[in-house]
């Protein structure tokens, strides 16, 4: 029951949350210098006038919130200017999946490999494997994933031409190079985080006791340690997956990839107001629900979390 | 709960969370144009024996906003519209304007207002129906309708009542267009002007069926389904927001047999890099170029270069710097751009430099066929000494020996270049001018410029087929001329081409000229370069048409050797 009143209260709170994102976007969007429209240096003035009163964009910042509040209600996102006035719905359902799925893909394989190197940098604490790996969690982490994604592309692409150079019609196979682009920061996270947990966890007392038992070092490491250094993790994990499912500019751009990750700039660029609302809002509904799920996750790895109000 | 079942549910809803991931995947990955997977087995492994394939693998560099040819506002749309429709005439490789779904030119009348255009007979839309003069009513009319909204609409106001019609001022009807029968057509002109046979070469004034457009209603033109052309191919896999989709051959196109192709596969590529690998590898049979890219290929037998009608100059806010009213300092600015150097040691990307208004390519002279351009000949001079004794003469007039101009641009690659090379022009060629660099968004700068509050900014324009599009930003009145000059001897003149030298196109031309020699001559804008697309095609290719107007490359006659 109060499992039932704490998700209820936190969805009130996510609502509330997603409000004030709401408001405050189109608030600042009200700022952006410049139309909506591409041709604007050719439109005369009566044209442009009339123009926006076709797209209401005549009527003072609070009215139109008002009217895209009420869309929005019905489910209507609003029709982006940079598509030939199509439904930013359409735009978002045809653009998202690639992208969620790569970041998914993206986020598994990362936080996998990275759970992996960290805890095996910790077993071997200061030996030349950890300082290997700890190396390439720094290099990882600092160099930006397009550089990452070209080098990809050149060496397993066109040189050694084992998988699809761009393009997003050759199945899982296309999404390879892109997934390996994608995972290298977060499994430099991934290393980092657990690479600095799991050494604490294996001076703790009861590693010791596990140790003392005759338990092999990998069983103490992954059974006993793991779930104990994994609490750090999950937080970064959450906001982590959101930017990766959101997609990314460049590397969809370097693979020809129909995601959604160009449109969090190209709408802002273009003054797209209804698809900057939309991605905005996508991007923090998403974060939202992931926090909860982290929250509820919390209490599943470490017991000794109790959820909010779970004492009363 | 036991610690097993714990870790159970944890693992039951991480997976969970990729499987319903995976899952809303698969299916956008079915949605896909299955299109873009077959080009690789027939590039790679050219089929030897059989006859070749007559697919071509084009790639381009963005997204088609939308395919309703009244709508259309950009390059890319129309690029893309020319290849599934058609109009009246077009442009053909030696930038001539020729009949297509007319017969022959149009009949002009005297004072050269009324067209009369006959078009071809059996003409089809590609769904069987049969095409008619009304069909380019229908268009003209929704082109001008205000709840079209059409972004273009204001630069075909040359045609009776458009302006009044698209500014809700005067009914439908009242529009200089007229179904005379099914193969006749007579157009009325506000006034008269000697480019509009050509300007009938735009996507905007294609025809379109009204029955199909109106069943489709605010979704016409937002996908192939809803996409109704006449043109050598139809449209097809285009879902409106993709990145791939496809052309096959109409079989209801009057032209048929000329047409080599079976299918065209377009991918948008974004990356240059990346367009230039899958070109590389076969992959496709295009790739354009820019940056240092062209320099490295530039010699390559497969590159082709195609200028384009755009001017990219410094605009100079005379109105809001009273620096820059004075004219001996203006033309100082002007002396010192060596725009040889700009574009060959700077830009490095094909651009033509630019020293007058007008760039190359637009129009000819009506006599002897010479080009705008190069009958006017080197009107911004590049003359250091003479820069620098000017700007020493302006010191003394202004009474200051410090000036310092912001120049605004925008934050492109080549804008940046530009910028950087024009600060250290002016800053080591003209002791005590500063010049602060701002890099802005491009919405950013056009807004200044529309604010008429600015020093210098890089600006550009692309007119069209009448010089007297670029010429026109100086005019007093217009709302472009961003330096807000005002100069009567110059206002009458562009009055007057616009309208007793109409039916005089011998004298118009001599004012078109006239005119850009006085505005130069007062140094009211420093040309700097005109611009110019880079590509690469597989030799294999023939029959790739070049524009400088308009498309830069029509494959629709292409054909695979």
């Amino acid at each position: 029951m109060t499992f039932f009143k704490f998700i209820l209260k936190r969805l009130a709170f996510m609502l509330a949350t997603l409000f004030l994102i709401s408001t405050i976007t189109f608030l600042l969007m009200n700022f952006l210098p410049g139309s909506p429209y591409q041709n604007e240096e050719k439109l005369t003035p009566v044209q442009r006038q009339m123009m926006n009163e076709k797209y209401g964009l005549d009527k003072p910042a609070g009215e139109r919130y008002l009217i895209y509040l009420s869309g929005l209600a019905k489910g209507d996102l609003g029709i982006s200017l940079q598509f030939g006035n199509q439904p930013v719905s359409k735009l978002l359902s045809s653009r998202i999946g690639p992208s969620i799925q790569l970041g998914l893909q993206a986020m598994l394989l990362g936080t996998v490999a990275g759970i992996i190197l960290g805890t095996i940098s910790a077993m071997y604490q200061n030996s030349f494997i950890d300082t290997f790996a700890s190396l390439s969690a720094i290099i990882g982490r600092s160099i930006p994933n397009f550089i990452f994604a070209v080098l990809l592309q050149l060496v397993f692409a066109v040189s050694l031409k084992w998988l699809p150079i761009a393009l997003w019609d050759d199945g899982f196979r296309s999404t390879i190079l892109p997934t390996l682009a994608l995972a290298i920061a977060p499994m430099a996270d991934a290393a980092r985080f657990i690479r600095t947990e799991m050494i604490e966890v294996l001076n703790s007392d009861y590693a010791e006791l596990a140790k003392a038992k005759g338990q092999s070092k990998v069983r103490i490491a992954f059974v006993h340690g793991l779930r104990n250094a994994l609490i750090p993790l999950i937080t970064i994990i959450g906001p982590m997956t959101v930017g990766l499912m959101t997609g990314s500019l460049v590397v969809e751009n370097i693979f020809a990839i129909p995601g959604i990750g160009e449109q969090f700039v190209k709408s802002i660029v273009t003054n797209d107001y209804a698809t900057i609302m939309s991605v905005t809002l996508l991007y923090s509904v998403l974060l939202v629900v992931i926090i909860l799920i982290v929250d509820i996750l919390y209490g599943l790895i470490d017991p000794r979390i109790r959820l909010a109000g779970a004492k009363q | 709960m036991s610690n097993k079942l714990k870790s159970g549910m944890l693992s039951v809803l991480i997976l969970a969370f990729v499987l319903a991931g995976c899952s809303s995947n698969s299916k956008s990955q079915s949605e896909q144009p299955a299109a873009a997977e077959k080009p690789k087995a027939s590039t790679q492994e050219p089929a030897a024996p059989a006859p070749v394939s007559q697919e071509l693998n084009w790639i381009i560099a963005a997204e088609v906003p939308t395919a309703d040819s009244v709508k259309s506002y950009d390059r890319v749309s129309s690029s893309q519209i020319e290849i599934f429709a058609e109009g009246l005439y077009k442009i053909d490789g030696d930038n001539k304007t020729v009949p297509v779904l007319a017969t022959g030119d149009p009949v002009i009348s005297e004072d050269g207002l009324t067209y009369t255009i006959q078009l071809r007979s059996g003409l089809k839309w590609s769904n069987g129906e049969p095409l008619t003069a009304k069909d380019f009513v229908y268009a003209w009319k929704r082109l001008f309708d205000p709840n079209t909204a059409a972004q273009q609409a204001s630069t075909y106001y040359n045609i009776k009542n458009a302006q009044a019609i698209n500014e809700g001022k005067a009914a439908l009807d009242t529009l200089g267009i007229e179904a005379v029968s099914d193969t006749e057509l007579k157009v009325t002109l506000e006034y008269p002007d000697t480019y509009f046979t050509s300007s009938l070469t735009s996507v905007n004034l294609f025809p379109q069926n009204e029955k199909f457009v109106t069943e489709k209603g605010d979704a016409y033109g937002s996908s192939s389904e809803n996409t109704l052309g006449n043109g050598p191919f139809n449209l097809t896999n285009w879902d409106g927001t993709g990145l791939t989709w496809s052309f096959t051959k109409n079989e209801h196109y009057w032209d048929k047999d000329n047409i080599k192709l079976d299918k065209i596969n377009i991918q948008v590529v974004k990356e240059v890099g990346t367009g230039i690998n899958l070109y590389e590898s076969g992959a496709v049979d295009v790739a354009e170029l820019s940056g240092e890219y062209i320099s490295q290929y530039i010699n390559n037998p497969e590159y082709v270069t195609v200028s384009a009608l755009s001017a990219s100059n410094v605009e100079l806010g005379i109105s809001s710097n009273k620096f820059l009213q004075n004219e001996n300092l203006r033309k100082a600015l002007s002396l010192v751009v060596n725009r040889e150097e700009l574009v060959k040691n700077v830009l490095i990307d094909g651009s033509l430099p630019l020293t007058g208004i007008v760039p190359k390519g637009i129009a000819v002279n009506p006599d002897n066929g010479t080009d705008f351009a190069d009958e006017a000949g080197v009107l911004a001079k590049t003359d250091v000494e003479e820069g620098k004794r000017l700007w020493e003469l302006a010191k003394q007039e202004l009474g200051t020996d410090k000036i310092t101009f912001e120049l605004i641009t925008s934050d492109h690659d080549a804008a940046k270049k530009t910028s950087q090379y024009l600060q250290s022009q002016f800053e080591t060629n003209l002791p005590g001018l500063k010049i602060e660099v701002s890099n802005v968004p491009t919405k950013v700068r056009f807004e200044k410029m529309m604010s008429y509050k600015f020093d210098l900014a890089l600006g550009g324009w692309t007119g069209d087929f009448d010089p007297v599009s670029y010429l026109n930003l100086f005019y007093s009145t217009y709302e472009h001329n961003h330096a807000k000059y005002k100069d009567e001897t110059y206002d009458a003149l562009i009055t007057k081409i616009k309208t007793e030298d109409s039916v005089n196109p011998q004298q118009r031309w001599k004012d078109l000229q006239e005119a850009q020699k006085l505005a130069l001559s007062k140094a009211v804008v420093i040309p700097l370069y005109q611009g110019a697309s880079n590509y690469l095609i597989k030799s294999k290719v023939k029959g790739v048409v070049t524009h400088n107007l308009g498309t830069p490359l029509e494959i629709t006659r292409a054909y695979i050797e």
